[in-house]
């Protein structure tokens, strides 16, 4: 995996990790690598791996079962919360960086219309 | 902390690689002598013999490679690193050295005593006296060996624990003045050891060879003070090259 | 988190030349720490002072509370440790040595590091590739068990690949509590890596940061970070 060198490294691996459970890699109640492995398959630190899970047992999103590994937590609720605010995130830096160029809301959601219609159409050339 | 026995034994067994080479080596050469002998219609009988200047240079050839090996040690991480204090690297350095070295000696003895097998019996009978001697020797033999060592690491410690005060240019030039410096001092010591068994052997002419037990005293006085002597110099020189190990010489640097 | 390393007011000369200056530097055990400088900086000098390679020096260097030389040995696996074996040896020979004289070294997982790394250990030392022996070297440091691990430059001059089976083996083989120390002049190979890094230049150490903390604080990447100290000088010369 490469990872921004501007970005603290745990903090990307919480997005790695949140993205897996978002695709379905990691299921809700699935037990999630060994830390040492996390840390070999992404080629970090075991303490940034540990950091990492640390803050997402923290945020609920994982369960930490003692002697037997961290598990994805069984909580949809809190899955879906956790879905819910990635995609904020990334739609909040759309939508600043669209205000910046003083894009009005209708125009954003009629430019995001066309633009989705346009990439599927790609893809169904492809 | 790395125990004594296994930093000895460590050594000691790197040490055999050359031992082993070194035996194979005389072997070679004696096999050559004996081929070349037969080849000019000679007779074996004096093989024996052939041998014992073989076994002398070998002897020769083993003090220095040991010197080499042992010097090794001061200057380089993979013994300088071994957790152990330098009193007791240094010790154990000397002791494996010396143990190869009586090794090699045993092995080239029984070649020799094979060779000599059929010409002339060596230990047919053995007196009192010459046991004596016989073990006397082998002792002042190690020593004088011991000795060589030592005063190779010593003044190989002096001209490290210098250099490192010396600027890096003219290093050659620091080092052949220094080793100058200290052959003086060296000539100086072996004076002053010479002057003192040569009085040793004027002694020995008077001896009044008599009764047995009288030769046994004398040769053991001759003998005993000599060893003492050696030991004396051997462990105030020791002393010398712990406390230049511990405080000034560094191992040698491949980077930076 | 404990204190393992201490070093204070250390000063370190030699053939006439200043090498460190009054140099402090702290480490907590459970770290990987870059020590950053350019070539020449000290960076292998501070590591030999550490290890017990060098000697004469001023200040106080302990590990652990422990400052002997011999005390500080029996907690450091430091990667010029190599230094000086003979070189027409089989590799498995030279590990038997290291068997023999280091009682923290193991046997076992020194064969599971090399297979690991693809190392044939009935090569003769001389023969290895520049790539080869920096794994070998990395087997046989990682297959000693201390408390402080000083890796000298582990990737001048080694192929991806190589590098790439170097980390992995760091990664997978640092013991719980221990800590590296990793030289490096070219922070982009380990930058994924560290805790925190240690910038050595002047003779010393001037900054000691952690690597969340440059990101988070400075937005810098590590990189930068380390540039930026030696920029200054760059346009200080020009």
């Amino acid at each position: 995996m490469d990872f921004d060198d501007r970005i603290p490294i745990y903090y990307q691996i919480k997005q790695y990790i949140c993205q897996e459970i978002i695709v379905g890699h990691f299921k809700p109640e699935d037990k999630i690598p060994a830390v040492r492995q996390l840390a070999l398959t992404l080629t970090v630190n075991v303490n940034t791996i540990q950091r990492a899970l640390a803050e997402l047992v923290n945020d609920g999103i994982l369960e930490s079962k003692r002697g037997r590994g961290n598990f994805v937590t069984a909580d949809l609720k809190r899955l879906n919360e956790m879905k819910h605010s990635i995609v904020e995130e990334q739609l909040a830096l759309v939508y600043d960086r669209l205000t910046d160029l003083q894009i009005t809301p209708e125009e954003m959601v009629r430019d995001l219309t066309d633009y989705i219609d346009k990439r599927k159409g790609e893809k169904q050339n492809d | 902390m790395t125990s004594m026995t296994s930093l000895i034994s460590g050594l000691f067994r790197q040490r055999n690689r050359n031992v082993y080479l070194a035996t194979g080596i005389s072997l070679l050469v004696l096999l050559v002598t004996a081929g070349y002998t037969l080849l000019h219609g000679l007779s074996l009988s004096n093989i024996g013999g052939d041998y014992g200047v073989i076994m002398t240079l070998a002897m020769i050839a083993m003090l220095f490679i040991l010197a080499v090996q042992n010097e090794r040690v001061w200057t380089h991480n993979s013994y300088r690193l071994i957790p152990i204090s330098d009193t007791k690297l240094y010790i154990g350095n000397m002791i494996a050295t010396i143990l190869s070295f009586i090794y090699f000696s045993v092995i080239q003895i029984v070649i020799l005593i094979i060779c000599n097998i059929g010409s002339y019996s060596v230990f047919g009978s053995i007196s009192n006296h010459e046991l004596l001697v016989l073990s006397s020797g082998s002792l002042m033999f190690i020593l004088s060996f011991t000795f060589v060592w030592v005063f190779i690491s010593m003044v190989n410690l002096i001209l490290k624990s210098i250099a490192a005060f010396l600027p890096e240019i003219r290093q050659r030039l620091f080092r052949v003045l220094i080793s100058l410096g200290v052959v003086v001092v060296v000539l100086y010591i072996f004076n002053t050891i010479e002057g003192f068994f040569g009085k040793f052997a004027l002694q020995s002419h008077s001896l009044n060879f008599n009764g047995s037990a009288d030769i046994n005293l004398r040769i053991s006085e001759v003998f005993g003070v000599g060893t003492l002597y050696f030991a004396v110099i051997i462990v105030i020189m020791s002393l010398i090259n712990i406390y230049l190990l511990e405080h000034w010489v560094e191992t040698k640097t491949t980077t930076n | 988190m404990t204190e393992l390393l201490s070093i204070e007011n250390l000063t370190y000369r030699r053939n006439l030349r200043t090498i460190l200056t009054n140099l402090s530097l702290t480490l907590n055990d459970n770290q990987i720490v870059g020590l950053l400088g350019a070539n020449g900086a000290g960076k292998t000098t501070l590591m030999r002072l550490i290890a017990g390679s060098a000697v004469n020096y001023r200040g106080s260097i302990s590990i652990n509370g422990k400052n002997t030389g011999s005390e500080r040995k029996s907690m450091v696996s430091f990667s010029a440790q190599l230094e000086g074996v003979n070189e027409n040896l089989k590799l498995i020979k030279i590990a038997d040595y290291f068997n023999h004289v280091f009682p923290d070294f193991e046997m076992n997982d020194f064969e599971k590091l090399a297979a690991n790394l693809s190392i044939d250990l009935d090569q003769h030392f001389i023969s290895l590739s520049k790539g080869n022996r920096q794994k070998f070297v990395m087997a046989i440091t990682l297959a000693k068990h201390a408390k402080l691990y000083l890796l000298d430059e582990p990737f001048n001059g080694i192929d991806s690949m190589s590098r790439k089976k170097i980390v992995a083996s760091i990664i997978e083989w640092k013991p719980e509590d221990a800590t590296i120390l990793i030289s490096d002049h070219h922070v982009t190979d380990i930058a994924n890596l560290l805790d925190a890094v240690a910038i050595v230049k002047d003779h010393t150490v001037v900054t000691q940061k952690s690597a969340d903390e440059i990101r988070e604080e400075n937005g810098q990447s590590i990189e930068t970070f380390y540039e930026s100290f030696y920029e200054e000088e760059g346009t200080k010369n020009d």
